[in-house]
């Protein structure tokens, strides 16, 4: 960090954890709450007793606008810090392992363009691996290489601005999976795809060998998912397997069963 | 966000020679060349009366140079655009206060500046420029600077530019198409609260990449 204050052996520490996949995800009693404003505003409950253990090849979490879906998964790479309880993501501890926790999980935004820092696909992928390759031959060899990969050997040059969606949007998971994250977090990476761009994405996500937890309101990608986890009002209210999703649909409709009704 | 409204404009991969120019000696160019346009030759330079002559030489100089390596006028439009507002403003003001040779002097040493960047950024990846950038800064390092942090700043400073100025002429967009008319002075405080929404977006993408 630029201005951090940390001391050099917290560093040290971050810098030596590695992660192990075996271990899973795990959320224990996890409370986020934003201060109010000069004591004129009152504390705010974005999450509540959240305790989760993600074990599965691939997690969905559903829930709606507002739901805390979003700081689920910003409290998997230490973008937002929990207010009580702990976050270990293949066991480290995300809050005291900041620097490991950002290499061990890759954080794909809903909006591509937020994400690409560069002005070029190619540039913003190189920048990626300046952590992993001193080299600048073999850094850009190493981009071009993984652009092309991901389909985008044509417009690796271009201005991300002149990119369709979907080509913003895997220019961005390359530069995110550029540096092998064991996970990989997406916050609703399907929202802002058409179909064709949507199943083009759907296609490479199924065949990434990290560990994939993504928040959305796509039910057919959700129905992917091996786990799937639905949030609330700022809490778990059920957790299970793909069948799941149908539920979730109808609670969508009908209202959440002893909570809506109330 | 509006991708023509790029101050600087993008790198465009192309095969000639000021493209292959090492990075280090187009830096030292756009060094030399910026203080030429700052010195005030006309102090110096017997029958030289005005102070616009050589940044205008300068300016031509660098449109010849651009030609050659491929930067051309839809390239020089694109600079001077989003700055047309403050050129004219300019302008305007050294005509009404009777230095119109002083003005123009003023605008062509901006150009000039302006036109070097753009063969600069035009000619050379923005990866190959943050390496030059952190190889010049490397004495540093034993003064306390981290010069891969300084590069990436600016690098990220230059990318903010163009989407800054693009944010205005969106919020003036958005406010024309529900029929309101608005100006540069009010359509600065939502633009100041997109800028910051950016800032802090480029924040949260920099520390989601353990690069904060």
């Amino acid at each position: 960090m630029i201005f951090g204050r940390r001391s050099r052996a917290a560093a040290r520490h971050d810098d030596d954890a590695q992660p192990n996949p075996a271990l899973g995800i795990h959320l224990d009693q996890v409370d986020v709450r934003l201060p109010g404003v000069d004591g004129q505003l009152q504390e705010t409950t974005i999450l509540e007793d959240i305790t989760l253990e993600l074990t599965q090849a691939r997690t969905a979490i559903l829930g709606l606008n507002g739901s805390g879906k979003s700081t689920v998964l910003r409290l998997l790479n230490g973008l937002m810090t929990p207010s009580d309880g702990s976050v270990t993501v293949h066991g480290i501890d995300v809050v005291q392992q900041r620097k490991a926790a950002r290499r061990t999980v890759g954080f794909v935004f809903t909006d591509p363009l937020a994400q690409l820092l560069m002005p070029t696909a190619l540039e913003d992928v190189e920048l990626s691996l300046r952590e992993v390759e001193a080299d600048a031959t073999q850094r850009r060899e190493l981009a071009q290489d993984l652009l092309a990969a991901a389909g985008l050997a044509d417009r690796m040059h271009h201005s991300v601005y002149d990119l369709s969606g979907g080509q913003r949007q895997l220019a961005a998971l390359t530069a995110v999976l550029a540096v092998e994250p064991s996970v990989l977090v997406l916050d609703e990476p399907t929202t802002l795809l058409d179909l064709r761009n949507r199943a083009r994405l759907m296609e490479r996500l199924a065949g990434l060998p990290q560990q994939l937890v993504y928040a959305t309101h796509d039910l057919e990608l959700a129905a992917t998912a091996q786990q799937v986890v639905v949030i609330h009002d700022g809490q778990v209210f059920a957790c299970g397997g793909p069948e799941l999703v149908a539920d979730y649909h109808q609670w969508c409709v009908d209202g959440f069963p002893g909570w809506d009704q109330l | 966000m509006s991708a023509q409204r790029e101050l600087f404009g993008t790198y465009r991969p192309r095969d000639n020679w000021l493209h292959r120019v090492p990075v280090g000696a187009k830096g030292l160019a756009l060094l030399v060349l910026s203080v030429i346009l700052m010195l005030p030759w006309q102090r110096w330079i017997p029958g030289l009366d005005h102070p616009w002559p050589v940044p205008l030489a300068c300016v031509v100089l660098l449109m010849i140079l651009g030609a050659t390596g491929g930067v051309g006028w839809r390239s020089w439009w694109g600079t001077i655009r989003p700055a047309l507002l403050i050129f004219v403003l300019l302008a305007g003001y050294h005509v009404l206060v009777g230095t119109p040779h002083r003005g123009a002097g003023v605008l062509l040493t901006v150009l000039g500046a302006m036109f070097a960047t753009r063969i600069l950024l035009e000619t050379t990846p923005q990866a190959v420029l943050l390496d030059g950038l952190v190889r010049l800064l490397g004495p540093l390092r034993g003064v306390g600077v981290k010069p891969e942090r300084v590069g990436l700043a600016i690098q990220i400073m230059l990318r903010a530019i163009p989407y800054l100025l693009g944010v205005v002429a969106d919020v003036r967009s958005a406010a024309a198409a529900r029929g309101i008319r608005m100006g540069p002075v009010r359509a600065a405080t939502p633009a100041v609260i997109a800028a910051v929404a950016h800032a802090q977006r480029t924040g949260e993408a920099l520390a989601a990449r353990g690069l904060d």
